[in-house]
């Protein structure tokens, strides 16, 4: 405030010469003021310091000496603040300058705010109501146990007499709610949705997006691992049936090996189909060192369909047994 | 903004000019499905609601017919809710509302109490005893010596001081202003504007006179002020 750091800088010795002219000033009036230092205090110092004008001088000093003595002014025993405003009142004829104006206004607002402080003082004289007397009667009604001594209390090193039970603001509570005509507050039965969205849709989206890549990553090596293997199992079956062709061969290499023995199984149709199509490979590759004899063939090709019963082939070549053994029986 | 500026008169023909192009049914889906229970629920915090995001929110289009849309919410929370509806502050426009029933005599176990309310209450009382105005540091002593410190962390309300001057400001429970002209700062507490229509001086003065053991008319200063010639209650606050 700057109010109070300007009187600091105009008076060179604020104390000595305040009480000094305190004195002074007071020794005519009333002998209310006697002793401390007054705000009429300034009055006389003006003509110390003649060159300045003079209401600044009284008007600066006067919100120090009202902070300072802010108590003192207070007392209901004396009329100190009924005496500044009359000399502020007096010195305000002799304004001539807009700062000395604008520091009486500062000096009426100081001034109110003491008096409206002063009648709050008087409002409560009547039956003057004491907080700590209040703050008392509410521990009881709370069920303060003034015998035992709360064991927290004494560690936390609160000068605390007597226990408060868990409840004592819950007991205040109920009773004080009779005071208070305050809206339920609104639930709904079921509940709703709670005002925190966030949490929940982060985790949604953590989720997704950790599948979604689960699956990205998974896809193409599934994808590898079918093409690899189908492709390997074919090119194994075809290597495998290659092997068995050429071990009939060796085992007598004079004879032709006949196409339909070497493929059919007796014992299953689709493995017959697997060993048609694996040999159809060994063909196209013209690995046809292993000469092929198969006269049926030749006959169904003049007459330019190929309606090839099994069943007639197993009795005509008569197979009774699978010349290419199942790549799983032969594991075992 | 643009209703306000027009005269009375004007207005209401325009309301309702307003209303002959929306049918009834309309009106009263905006008005009960929506405004109450947008309030109801703003309600929760006890922080007043705001006129403007009540149109913000909820009446959007309907601007036009606000003042038919708030009286009939006002009917409604009044008819079917119990509640009363209050324009705290007409400067503002902020809405808040109010229990309309009497309470249930008696020790009745309901759900369990708040205890922000002592904590109200010891406030609120203070104030009303004290004339009306009273210096922050009076407040914080007599918690003190309820065990309630500032600055510390309390079981029951945590952060009290926050509570106090932040929570109970916006809900309009208090008013925190900061007393001019004072070194170091120093602010002081009265009635806030839901206090006002909200607690009853009248029942406050009953619990004091049970408090001290005496008759509550002894505080003849606070009885007139609780028990006013006209029955009618001090309605929001006319001090500013």
């Amino acid at each position: 405030d700057s109010s109070q750091q300007r009187p600091s800088r105009s008076c060179p010795g604020p104390n000595g010469a305040r009480e000094r002219s305190t004195t002074r000033a007071c020794g005519g009036k009333s002998g209310a003021s006697t002793g401390t230092s007054s705000p009429r205090c300034s009055v006389s110092d003006r003509r110390d310091r003649q060159s300045f004008p003079v209401v600044v001088h009284v008007l600066t000093d006067c919100p120090l000496a009202f902070s300072e003595n802010r108590e003192d002014m207070l007392s209901p025993s004396n009329n100190k603040l009924t005496e500044v405003l009359e000399e502020a009142n007096k010195l305000f004829k002799d304004v001539r300058q807009a700062r000395e104006a604008a520091l009486d206004a500062q000096l009426l607002v100081v001034a109110t705010d003491l008096g409206k402080e002063k009648a709050t003082q008087m409002f409560a004289e009547g039956n003057a109501f004491n907080p700590t007397i209040f703050a008392e009667r509410l521990l009881s009604f709370m069920g303060l146990n003034r015998l035992e001594d709360g064991e927290d209390e004494q560690q936390n090193g609160h000068a605390a007499d007597g226990y408060l039970p868990q409840d004592a603001w819950h007991r205040l509570a109920r009773r004080a709610e009779s005071c208070f005509s305050t809206a339920p507050s609104f639930h709904y039965m079921i509940g709703s949705f709670h005002a925190e969205p966030p949490p929940p849709k982060q985790r949604t989206e953590r989720q997704r997006k950790t599948t979604s890549k689960e699956v990205k990553r998974m896809m193409p090596t599934q994808l590898k691992k079918m093409d690899d293997s189908h492709h390997e199992a074919t090119e194994k079956e075809v290597e495998r049936i290659l092997g068995y062709l050429k071990s009939y061969y060796q085992d007598d290499p004079s004879s032709p090996i006949s196409y339909y023995e070497f493929i059919i199984d007796p014992n299953s149709f689709s493995r017959t189909v697997e060993n048609i199509f694996h040999m159809s490979f060994l063909i196209r590759v013209s690995l046809s060192h292993c000469e092929l004899v198969c006269p049926l063939v030749a006959m169904s090709r003049s007459d330019g369909a190929v309606c090839v019963d099994r069943m007639e082939l197993i009795d005509a070549f008569e197979i009774r047994e699978a010349m290419i053994q199942t790549a799983n029986t032969q594991n075992e | 903004t643009v209703v306000e500026r027009k005269h009375p008169h004007e207005l209401t023909s325009q309301v309702q000019r307003g209303l002959e192009k929306v049918s009834p049914a309309q009106v009263d889906q905006k008005v009960t499905a929506e405004v109450v229970q947008f309030m109801l629920v703003k309600d929760q915090k006890k922080i007043p609601i705001r006129r403007a995001d009540l149109i913000k929110h909820v009446v959007k289009e309907y601007r036009n017919i606000y003042p038919e849309i708030m009286r009939r919410a006002a009917r409604t929370f009044d008819q079917v809710f119990g509640l009363k509806l209050v324009e705290i502050d007409t400067k503002n426009h902020m809405y808040i509302l109010v229990n309309r029933l009497e309470r249930a005599e008696g020790p009745v176990s309901r759900s369990p109490s708040n205890t922000k309310t002592g904590l109200l209450f010891v406030i609120l009382g203070v104030i009303f005893m004290k004339g009306g105005v009273v210096k922050e540091n009076v407040i914080w002593s007599t918690l003190k010596k309820l065990r309630v410190h500032t600055g510390e962390k309390h079981d029951e309300f945590g952060d009290v001081k926050k509570m106090v001057t932040d929570e109970f400001v916006r809900q309009r429970y208090l008013e925190y202003v900061r007393i001019p002209h004072t070194e170091p700062v120093e602010h002081e507490f009265r009635w806030g504007q839901r206090a006002d229509v909200e607690v009853s001086k009248a029942k406050m003065l009953e619990f004091m006179g049970q408090l001290y053991e005496q008759d509550p008319q002894s505080w003849s200063q606070q009885y007139r002020e609780a028990h006013p010639p006209s029955s009618s209650q001090a309605g929001p606050s006319s001090q500013r």
